[in-house]
Formats: structure tokens, sequence, C-alpha cells
């Protein structure tokens, strides 16, 4: 996809962002008001929204400036970059996850220790299940 | 592997800038490239041969 596109994409998700902060506020106002997280979360999401579109617009309206962005993100040296703190990042969590799971274990918090195997469990089958589709499609 | 990257580059008088928008890539990129810490890809391989006009094995070599 064009990278103009992608951008006007993503300028559409920070316009979903911002209405979905506006949704969220007015279910507080006009709802029970039980829950003022509401606010706090429309609030978020509007602020995200409007920097994200101000800054899309901004680079929608500078080519050269677009040109630049394009550069950085479709760098090959970063994609690798990416992939690779991904995958370390990936590594790192899951042997942090099963340390956590003995630690839980010995400190007697079994079902702690069953939430986290089980968090691993879901990792690591979604990791087979992407090598199988990535596999196939390549 | 060993790259003439920088040789060629120098050859041309351009600087890294220049070479890195001459094929859709980072300054950094370039540096890291004429360094040796990176590898480029085929396709950008074929990028730089293009630009430089010479072969893929003009500019890079097994060590």
């Amino acid at each position: 996809m064009e990278f103009s596109k992608r951008l006007k994409l993503r300028l559409c998700f920070a316009v979903l962002f911002i209405l979905l902060g506006i949704l969220s506020i007015t279910v507080y106002i006009f709802g029970t008001r039980e829950h003022s997280a509401l606010i706090t979360l429309g609030a978020a999401f509007i602020v995200t929204g409007v920097l994200r579109a101000v800054a899309y617009l901004k680079l929608l309206g500078d080519p050269e400036a677009l040109s630049a962005r394009e550069t950085e993100e479709t760098d090959e040296r970063n994609q690798s970059i990416i992939r690779r703190a991904k995958s370390l990042a990936f590594g790192l969590y899951t042997f942090g996850a099963a340390a956590a799971v003995i630690i839980s274990e010995l400190l007697g918090r079994s079902s702690l220790a069953s939430v986290i195997a089980l968090n691993i469990c879901a990792i690591v089958f979604i990791y087979w299940l992407s090598y199988i589709i990535l596999q196939k499609r390549s | 592997m060993e790259n003439r990257l920088k040789e060629l580059r120098k050859s041309r008088g351009l600087n890294q800038d220049d070479l890195a928008r001459a094929v859709g890539v980072t300054r950094q990129t370039v540096i890291s490239i004429e360094n040796g810490r990176y590898i480029a890809s085929l396709p950008l391989a074929f990028k730089l041969a293009r630009f430089f006009g010479v072969s893929i094995e003009d500019i890079f070599k097994e060590e």
C-alpha cells in the first residue's frame, strides 16, 4: 500500500479514537455517572486522537516530511531492528514469566502460578500458529 | 562480508545522506553498511549496484 494511503488510514483510526472518546464521555454524562473512569478514558482517547490526527495531517501536507517519514518507517535496517527487538522481548518475557510461575508456586500462590502458566501457553500457542501461517505464505 | 560502498560513494563525490536518499534508506543504514555492521538485503544490494552502475559483486564480497 502506498505510504500516503496508509497514513490516511491511520488518520481514520485517529478520528475513530476521537469518536470513541466522545462516546465514552457521552455515556458518562447521560448515564448513571457511576463509572468516573469513563471521563479519564474518554479524555485520553480524544487527546491521543487529536495529537495523532494533527501529526498525520501535517505530514500529508508536507511532501518532503512525508518522504522522510516513509524512508524512516520502511528502512530495512529499522525493520530488522524492530523484528529483533520483538524477538528479544518475546524471549525475555517468556523466561521472566516462567520464573514467575516457579516463584509463585514456591510462595504457595498456586492460582497466580496457573494464570501465568496459562499466559505462557497462550503466547507459545500464538507463536506456533503464526509460524505455521507465515511458513505457508513464504 | 566486506564491501566497497564507502570507496564507491566517495569516488562519486557523494555524502552518506545523498546516497541514503538515492536508494531510499536512512543515513544510519548507509553508515552501518559501510562499517560492516549491517548486511544489505538483496533488493537494497540491487538498488546500490544499479545506482553505481556496477554489479553486486563489485560492491560486496565474501570475506
